[in-house]
């Protein structure tokens, strides 16, 4: 009796070892297939995110950028033009654009004139002006390549740091269209205070008092006039208070996977048009 | 006090069952590790087709868009004989990267040479819509097949 239950007892170990062995093996086979679906899936709604950023950035442009204002004591143009986050389908996904007013910035083609040298650091200025290839359109990748330990892309969450990238520094579409020739532009209202007073002094315009008020209470303050009624302005300086270029950083989170963009958009006839887009590399 | 030991009849009967039950496990177990393979190789092939959509996508949204006498002249993405054509911007200069589907791999080939970006590929279709919209599929030999609409930005390709 004791050897027949002993027997019956190695038949069903057997068969379960078995059976246990196979069904592990199944289960992960299927695992692996299930996340890999699910990886591709993220991959795909974070391709589909990224048109719809755009709307929203178009959005913003078409109706906040008119009004953009900053106080005097802002250090870079740089507004919130989302910050949203949701989960859905238990993965977790956030959506942040900031977006950079490109004439809040050194031109890139006066990072040679004395004016304008004390805003960008010797270092980064020498490289840039290797980097800027008469035949190719200025743009943060060209600048990062040549980049040697220094921030090019400005970060996902920026903050009144110190330290500044260049892309929230230096314009890369300021001037446009992109001529070295044609008259680079400041506008008042988005501007760090240093640049706003040198882009005065180089106009020959006053009137910096009415600019500081006005932006300290968030509105928009006009273009002086010239002083000693010149109508046009010198130096190839063109103020103005609000700006036709933006550059936004967009960064897209589902997961742990991530994608961030730098888009150039400008206001071209009656339209925004996206005029550059850049992966930010990690 | 008597042991009784198994019959002949018993112990013919209980490996009869042994046997029996050994190769319907053995069997199935076989059988969990074909598909097991088959679905680490379908597997395989779609992470690795997702990444070379992730890739077509990345090339077709970065990119310079500003109105260009070029840009006037030569659409962004264009597709020419079953080949996708994607005029981008790499490392700062103006580059034109070309998919194309040969010999079972498709390559992805820029300036500096041809690079195979994924194999087993029997039908590699590129599609430009006239709403700006970019299709492109995949499949493999096994029927696997990825797809993806991506949206070419800056307006339409034409």
């Amino acid at each position: 009796m004791i050897a027949r239950r002993g027997i019956a007892l190695l038949i069903v170990l057997a068969t379960l070892v078995v059976s246990v062995a196979a069904a592990a093996i199944t289960a992960r086979a299927i695992s692996l297939h299930k996340a890999t679906s699910e990886q591709l899936n993220v991959a795909i709604a974070l391709g589909s995110l990224l048109p719809a950023c755009d709307e929203v950035a178009i959005d913003w442009l078409d109706t906040r950028s008119k009004l953009a204002s900053l106080p005097a004591t802002a250090p870079k143009p740089v507004f919130t033009v989302l910050d949203d986050e949701w989960t859905w389908d238990s993965l977790g996904y956030s959506i942040k654009m900031n977006a950079y007013d490109q004439l809040g910035m050194v031109p890139w083609s006066m990072l040679d004139d004395a004016r304008f040298r004390a805003f960008v650091p010797s270092e980064e200025r020498d490289s840039i002006g290797q980097a800027l290839d008469a035949e190719a359109i200025p743009g943060l990748d060209a600048w990062w390549m040549v980049a040697d330990g220094w921030c090019v892309f400005p970060a996902e969450l920026d903050t009144e740091s110190e330290t500044s990238a260049l892309g929230s520094l230096v314009a890369t579409h300021n001037p446009m269209p992109l001529d070295r020739r044609a008259p680079a532009a400041i506008n008042l209202n988005t501007a760090p205070w240093p640049i706003v007073e040198a882009a005065l002094r180089i106009s020959g315009r006053s009137g910096i008092e009415r600019i500081r008020s006005a932006r300290s209470k968030g509105e928009l303050a006009p273009v002086p006039a010239l002083d000693g009624g010149s109508a046009s302005d010198p130096d190839g300086i063109v103020l103005v208070s609000t700006s036709p270029t933006w550059s936004i950083r967009t960064d897209i989170r589902a997961g742990r996977v991530h994608r961030a963009w730098w888009s150039v958009y400008t206001h071209t006839e009656r339209s925004w048009r996206l005029v550059q887009r850049l992966a930010i590399p990690e | 006090m008597t042991r009784r030991g198994l019959t002949l009849i018993e112990l013919v009967l209980s490996l009869g069952i042994l046997s029996l039950l050994a190769s319907l496990c053995v069997s199935w177990m076989m059988a969990s590790v074909d598909t097991s393979s088959a679905r680490a190789g379908e597997t395989r092939w779609l992470t690795a087709a997702g990444l070379t959509l992730d890739q077509i996508e990345r090339d077709v949204q970065t990119g310079d868009w500003a109105p260009t006498r070029e840009r006037r002249a030569v659409p962004k993405v264009g597709v020419e004989d079953g080949s996708l054509v994607i005029r981008t911007r790499s490392k700062g200069l103006r580059s034109t990267i070309r998919y194309r589907a040969e010999g079972g791999m498709l390559a992805r080939e820029v300036p500096e040479g041809p690079a195979r970006v994924l194999g087993d590929v029997t039908r590699f279709v590129p599609e430009l819509n006239d709403d700006a919209t970019l299709f492109v599929e995949v499949s493999s030999n096994s029927g696997e097949s990825v797809s993806r609409w991506i949206r070419i930005p800056g307006g339409s390709p034409k």
